[in-house]
């Protein structure tokens, strides 16, 4: 999940609760006779006859049309998304640029995580987290292994990672799973 | 003028260093530490339920449109809500309302503000390496099982606590602290151990039929 798309969340879940309270505040308030500007009966007349209007119908359409849109492009803003890219490697410069593929290196460096002791297999993939390129590293061990040589075997791919890619090597965490039997 | 052709180079995976699996004296140190694990935001979920929200509005102000072009049968949804708003009168069902919008407001709110939770326990390495309480409560059951005495055993862990239940012939405060110091130590390798707690229960004896 991208930062802008958190931060969206995070204001409009703001915005709309607060407009939640204080209409569901000014509700019980009406109930229980607080609110003596409003009256008994909710007088909004301009609110049928604003829907009787010719133009409703097109205001509707318009309406309509733009809160489907938003609706489905936040939607799909929320959909996990893997982004296997390249990274830029030490000798890149204006007379051209070397590049590694991402995914590739990770699917290499979980091929050579699994053949390591304690290890039982292991995964990997590239993913963005607020807008960076994160590795991960997933190594899986038996129930009666050693955590710390697992741990050991983890360090040493990403080293060895760091060998490979130089500066090039974006974050890379790992994670350690294991198996249920 | 000058050209500058930019050329795009693809490394071979086949990389020797990493298939060598030898270790390097400088290792970790070009590698950036990627940042501790997180949950997604809680206003994720609401953010989420706004969106479906705009989409079903969305959808209501079309399905008026195509109702008051005559492609639809039916009165007007929107006209209909209009109207039945106007004039209402504070009854029961607007007090429900009320609370309803009183309790999502707070959740929403609450959502909005709540940082995110760790989800991982960190382990002693020198790169980032994470465990998730789930794998750690299945490491720590793979040792009590192995405790003398021991038949079966359950676990379930949060970040901060890890509970083993234990069932077998044995029970008493030298099979729990037994299990105990077995979990410790499988859970050796995290750098922020969780507390192990342990309760050993005895097996339940058959009734015998009479």
């Amino acid at each position: 999940m991208s930062r802008r798309l958190a931060g969206w969340d995070r204001l409009v879940s703001l915005l709309v609760g607060l407009a939640l309270l204080v209409a569901g505040v000014g509700a019980i308030a009406w109930y229980a006779g607080r609110l003596p500007r409003v009256g008994p009966v909710l007088d909004v007349g301009w609110l049928p006859s604003t829907t009787h209007q010719q133009w409703w119908p097109w205001a509707c359409a318009g309406t309509g049309v733009v809160l489907v849109l938003l609706g489905l492009r936040w939607l799909v803003a929320h959909l996990p998304h893997r982004r296997p890219s390249t990274v830029a490697l030490d000798g890149s410069g204006p007379d051209g640029r070397l590049e590694a593929d991402l995914g590739v290196v990770a699917a290499q460096a979980a091929q050579a995580l699994a053949a390591l002791p304690g290890v039982t297999s292991a995964t990997s993939h590239a993913t963005s987290e607020r807008g960076r390129h994160v590795l991960e590293l997933v190594a899986t061990m038996s129930r009666d292994g050693d955590l710390s040589m697992v741990a050991a075997g983890l360090d040493e791919t990403v080293g060895n990672l760091g060998r490979v890619l130089a500066t090039g090597c974006p974050p890379v965490r790992g994670w350690v799973r294991v198996s249920r039997s | 003028m000058t050209t500058t052709s930019t050329e795009t180079t693809t490394t071979s995976p086949e990389s020797t260093a990493l298939q060598s699996g030898s270790r390097i004296e400088s290792w970790g140190a070009d590698v950036p530490p990627a940042s501790p694990p997180v949950a997604a935001p809680a206003a994720a979920a609401t953010g989420i339920i706004v969106a479906l929200v705009l989409l079903g509005l969305g959808v209501v102000g079309i399905r008026d449109a195509l109702a008051a072009a005559g492609a639809l049968k039916g009165a007007l949804w929107t006209v209909t809500a209009a109207e039945a708003v106007s004039g209402s009168k504070p009854t029961v069902w607007v007090l429900v309302g009320a609370v309803v919008a009183v309790l999502l407001g707070l959740w929403f709110v609450v959502s909005a503000l709540r940082p995110r939770s760790s989800v991982g326990l960190r382990v002693s390495a020198t790169s980032s390496v994470w465990i998730a309480p789930r794998d750690a409560a299945r490491l720590s059951l793979g040792s009590a099982t192995q405790v003398p005495g021991v038949t079966g055993a359950t676990a379930s862990a949060s970040r901060r606590r890890l509970v083993i239940t234990t069932t077998g012939e044995a029970t008493g405060v030298d099979l729990e602290s037994a299990v105990r110091e077995a979990a410790t130590t499988a859970l050796a390798g995290l750098e922020d151990a969780p507390s192990v707690r342990v309760r050993a229960k005895a097996p339940r004896v058959a009734r015998s039929a009479s």
